[in-house]
């Protein structure tokens, strides 16, 4: 509907302040950016994360050469077969719930 | 109603047709493509709440329990994200764009750009379900979403919502209502909201702490910035002019407005409670939070008593019978954020199946049931045909109220008593777990009587679409005034 209010120049305007209103949010976010969303880390933390990252790369590299020359995997079936091929011992004193030794008792 | 102009009755029903005819085709596509991705994202989150107490999906083929598509934290994901933009965001499009219209009595002139942009958001949200599901996902609640998907969702908001912010300059009459309110701040505000935590989240470097933060106060600010108030500024519409009776205060109404204006932006931070950020940002959550109950009272007196004053009309209207749904449930979300957010309640439930229950009461109890009733009101004006079936309305009815209702008791109910065993150190956690079971049971139940209502819903909406309603000279009512025709004699739809 024509009215008063209603020409093309008056909608071109609310177009570009709807447009303006809209990017004004991007805008200040962009602006704000630098002190809200810091990506530096804390100088401190830095530098101690740096030597405990060289303690971990020496512990790492010391347990290597050790393990290299255990072969850990090797033992860790051996223990696995022995376990398996022993026989579990008899406790007689040893009572188990629910077994027809506890009902009799 | 919105304008001092001199119009008569009769130029005023020809300007009423001339905005619905211009509209008809974004806003049916809008409420069509929004109701078609409720559907799915009520599929997905069928699955997401089985798999929570029957990972093995015993009833169903081996597909769902072992596909990658439909792991529970990529069914969960693409259940809210879905039901948030697909169907929320597009429903919220379609009636913005609709009551802004009609009440500014300004008819579009550009409903190519708006279909275009929402063929534009829903590729972009066809993308986003794809990459979630495929586990391109971002991980970051209600945006997970891939990245290249949100700047094609904000560049096509601006090209629905930026022609209603110049349909409201260029109004004939310098009075305003109070759904414009509701409406131009939505409008504004979901950009703002929107757009920094996009921008905070993905783009700016910044601490870990920070993004979760920002995207805490997202989810918050979505809901009551951004669909609370189109939901309520369509109640505002869809009232006086249902009911015939003006609103019971306007000066509550405009209160309202501020209250949630100036309670709402503070919300969200009660979610990161106990997190290493400072004190005093999840403790102003938690009053925010707590404080909404103002703004939701006051709108759900306001409408409730504005309904009172016509009872003979509230059995008959189907708009009124989900207004009205959605405005108790609107009152009973103001209670519930009480009891959540209190200090034994945030500690107690901060961990629990309760914060979905609040959020799917939010969006589907108080939002969607609002917004059904405005689509059961405009559908009829811009199609000029009324709804086929009075006996599908009560069924989408009362399966949604049943529906969420249940959802919203377990989730509330049930994390409550898993926040209490959580609670217990002395217990093993394996208790706590398994407490919750038995009301994801009843929450999943519950969405199969949603999933049944929609269908229905999207069915009705369908052969609306395709204009295949009723030529009737009055609305489809819920109770039959006539003895041979639910619908009365043969005529044109009264677009009032």
């Amino acid at each position: 509907m024509a009215s008063p209010t209603d020409h093309p120049i008056r909608r071109f305007g609310a177009f570009l302040l709807g447009l303006l209103l809209i990017s004004l949010f991007g805008i200040v976010c962009f602006f704000s950016s630098p002190f809200l969303a810091k990506g530096e880390q804390d100088a401190a933390y830095e530098v101690n994360s740096k030597r405990r990252l060289e303690i971990k790369k020496q512990v790492d590299s010391a347990q290597a050469e050790v393990l290299k020359d255990l072969q850990p995997e090797a033992s860790f079936k051996q223990a696995a077969a022995s376990m398996i091929s022993d026989q579990a011992v008899a406790d007689p004193s040893a009572i188990v719930p629910g077994s027809p030794t506890s009902l009799n008792q | 109603m919105a304008t001092d102009t001199n119009l008569s009755n009769e130029q005023d029903a020809i300007i009423r047709a001339e905005v619905d005819r211009s509209l008809r085709h974004p806003v049916m596509f809008f409420f069509t493509s929004g109701a078609v991705w409720l559907a799915i994202s009520i599929f997905f989150g069928m699955i997401a709440s089985i798999k929570q107490h029957d990972p093995d999906f015993g009833l169903l083929p081996d597909f769902f329990k072992d596909s990658s598509l439909f792991a529970v934290g990529r069914a969960y994901a693409a259940h809210m994200n879905v039901l948030l933009y697909g169907w929320g965001a597009q429903a919220a499009f379609g009636v913005m764009i609709w009551l802004m219209a009609r009440l500014t009595r300004q008819p579009s002139r550009n409903s190519g750009v708006i279909l275009t942009a929402g063929h534009l958001w829903n590729l972009a949200i066809a993308v986003g379900l794809i990459g979630i599901c495929t586990g391109k996902g971002t991980g970051v609640s209600w945006m997970e979403f891939p990245t290249c998907v949100w700047p094609v969702l904000l560049l096509s908001y601006v090209l629905i919502a930026v022609w209603s912010l110049v349909q409201f300059q260029v109004r004939d009459g310098s009075r305003t209502f109070i759904s414009q309110w509701y409406l131009m701040a939505a409008m504004l505000w979901f950009p703002w909201v929107f757009l920094s935590s996009h921008l905070f989240v993905f783009v700016f470097e910044g601490h870990p702490l920070m993004t979760a933060g920002v995207n805490a106060w997202f989810k918050a600010t979505l809901v009551f910035l951004f669909f609370i108030p189109v939901a309520v500024g369509a109640a505002y519409y869809l009232t006086p002019k249902v009911t015939g009776r003006a609103i019971y205060s306007y000066k509550l109404a405009i209160f309202g407005f501020w209250a949630l204006a100036v309670i709402g932006p503070w919300a969200g931070m009660q979610k990161l409670a106990g997190a290493p950020i400072p004190h005093f940002l999840p403790y102003m959550g938690m009053v925010a939070m707590i404080l909404f109950m103002i703004p939701a009272i006051t709108v759900g007196v306001n409408i409730l008593v504005t309904m009172k004053k016509a009872p003979e009309v509230l059995p008959y209207s189907p708009t009124l019978r989900f207004v009205a749904a959605g405005s108790i449930l609107l009152v009973v979300l103001g209670a519930i954020g009480i009891a959540l957010n209190t200090p034994n309640g945030l500690r107690e439930t901060q961990f629990s199946i309760a914060g979905y229950g609040y959020e799917i009461l939010a969006i589907y109890g108080v939002f969607s049931m609002i917004i059904f009733g405005a689509i059961y009101f405009i559908v009829p004006r811009i199609t000029v045909r009324e709804w086929l079936s009075s006996r599908f309305i009560n069924w989408h009815f009362w399966l949604s109220v049943y529906g969420v209702v249940t959802i919203v008791f377990c989730s509330i109910f049930g994390g409550f008593l898993q926040g209490e065993a959580q609670e217990a150190f002395d217990k093993p956690w394996m208790d706590a777990a398994t407490r919750g079971y038995a009301y994801t049971l009843g929450t999943t139940i519950a969405w199969h009587f949603i999933f049944v209502s929609n269908l229905v819903f999207l069915l009705h909406l369908l052969l609306m679409w395709m204009r295949l309603g009723r030529r009737s000279q009055h609305p489809t009512l819920l109770h039959s005034h006539h003895a041979e025709s639910p619908h009365g004699g043969e005529g044109f739809v009264d677009n009032a």
